[in-house]
């Protein structure tokens, strides 16, 4: 087992990829590079699930799932490529199940669905501003909340997790002109669903 | 995000924007503290010593599970594959699986009709399915040879029509929606999805239908159709209408796929 005295992120997740030597270390299972790849990883997985269940237990215990089989078939990690894809393909198929379990079902049918993500900061701007920006916020979660699952799974993994079309094509296992296609609707329904709702916003 | 790719409304600009500039949901440390527990002791566990006599030990087991493999594999085959039987104005219809064409097979995914477009599709001699204009079903894989049996056509928008002949396909079948569950039972039938409801139509057959909203179960009779509301699980009974028993009597007089 090696150890090496390597530099562990504080959570939040990273955009940026792993290096090769670290991901090599990952595959040999050393505690600290799992560590690191495990903080690297948690929250970004943990907000993507969060954002297409919109319930946050069920994303709680679809992330601790998927990095348990992530951790079982580490052996397949190839360190010369970027592991976001590989990454993704176990919770999008973890998310998969649950959209067809009647306990997910029967609670989106019930309106068993919460807020997700957080509102944008205030930032440096007027009161207006601000108002502007949180008017914004409510309507495009209401919008994404509105989209289909196969809707919100394309936008967030395009624009949220910014996968460019062939690493969601590997992820959904669908052709990429396909991705293209259904990514080009889902923002159509997203754009007419935001129009919509902040119409409303402005009319109260 | 290559935004370049797409020709972007005002709005939709506006709405990936704001998108853009919500912040992710983030976990609680109790959830994140588990995970990462879990995560690390699995990679901290040590190595078993290995024992020298492993192979009069492992031998019988690993025959047993190489069957295990090989039935496994072998039997998550499937039986049959859907093949494309017609199609109406293909130029506006999308698979997720190909490009459809009459006469190949197809595998399960999301098919998109639009308008003027129809598809048929045959699972070997076991069920004919009709997806009409403006709909979006995701058509199930073909069932397996022994395992996975179970097929689903989940119904998002637009008209389903399909029949087994009668008699039971083999295999359970499922219509779904986001608002009810119908499993059906050698059956002619159809399924729709509108903005305001759920309908599932009963021809022939038998059909079992569960209401997500209330848990409610229903059993449709042979000649009524049962409205699902998407707004609060309300369910009403209907003799089919005239349009639905046409298209249902052509399904039913077009019968399952035959052997020729």
């Amino acid at each position: 087992m090696v150890v090496m005295d390597l530099p562990i992120p504080t959570g939040g997740g990273s955009r940026a990829s792993l290096d090769e030597a670290t991901l090599a270390l990952v595959r040999r299972r050393d505690p600290r590079a799992m560590e690191i790849f495990f903080e690297h990883f948690y929250d970004r997985v943990f907000g993507y699930v969060a954002s297409l269940l919109r319930n946050r237990d069920r994303a709680e215990d679809i992330a601790h799932e998927a990095f348990l089989r992530l951790h079982k078939s580490i052996d397949k990690l190839d360190p010369s490529r970027d592991p976001a894809p590989w990454v993704f393909t176990v919770v999008s198929n973890l998310v998969r199940d649950h959209w067809r379990s009647k306990e997910y079902r029967v609670g989106r049918q019930q309106g068993d669905m919460e807020e997700i993500e957080r509102l944008p900061s205030a930032g440096s701007g007027g009161q207006h501003e601000a108002l502007e920006k949180e008017e914004s916020a409510k309507a495009i979660r209401l919008a994404l909340a509105e989209l289909s699952e196969d809707d919100r799974e394309i936008i967030l993994l395009r624009t949220y997790q910014e996968m460019d079309t062939d690493q969601v094509a590997e992820i959904l296992g669908i052709r990429v002109d396909a991705v293209r296609q259904r990514h080009s609707r889902a923002v159509k329904r997203l754009g007419e669903h935001f129009k919509r709702l902040m119409g409303a916003t402005n009319e109260t | 995000m290559d935004d370049r790719e797409l020709q972007l409304t005002r709005e939709e600009r506006q709405a990936l924007e704001a998108l853009s500039a919500l912040q992710p949901a983030r976990p609680s440390d109790a959830a994140r503290a588990r995970a990462r527990a879990a995560f690390l002791q699995e990679a901290a566990a040590p190595e078993l010593p290995r024992r020298a006599s492993v192979v009069a030990m492992w031998l019988p087991l690993a025959a047993a599970a190489a069957i295990l493999v090989m039935l496994f594999l072998y039997g998550t085959r499937p039986e049959d594959q859907w093949q494309v039987s017609a199609l109406v104005a293909p130029a506006g219809i999308e698979a997720e699986a190909g490009v459809p064409e009459t006469g190949t097979g197809i595998a399960g995914g999301v098919i998109e009709t639009g308008p003027g477009s129809e598809i048929e599709l045959v699972l070997g001699t076991s069920l004919r399915v009709r997806i009409i204009e403006n709909s979006r079903v995701r058509l199930p894989d073909a069932p397996g040879r022994w395992f996975e049996r179970d097929i689903e056509f989940f119904v998002e928008a637009g008209e389903i029509y399909g029949t087994s002949g009668g008699h039971s396909p083999g295999f359970p079948v499922t219509l779904a929606t986001p608002e009810a569950e119908a499993l059906l039972t050698g059956t002619t039938f159809a399924a729709f999805r509108t903005e305001s409801h759920t309908c599932f139509c009963l021809f022939e057959g038998g059909m079992e239908i569960s209401i997500l909203a209330t848990g409610e179960t229903e059993s449709l009779e042979v000649g009524k159709r049962i409205f699902v509301f998407r707004e609060d699980g309300g369910i009403e009974v209907a003799p089919l209408d005239g349009r639905e028993t046409m298209k249902l009597q052509m399904m039913q007089d077009a019968g399952p796929p035959t052997d020729d």
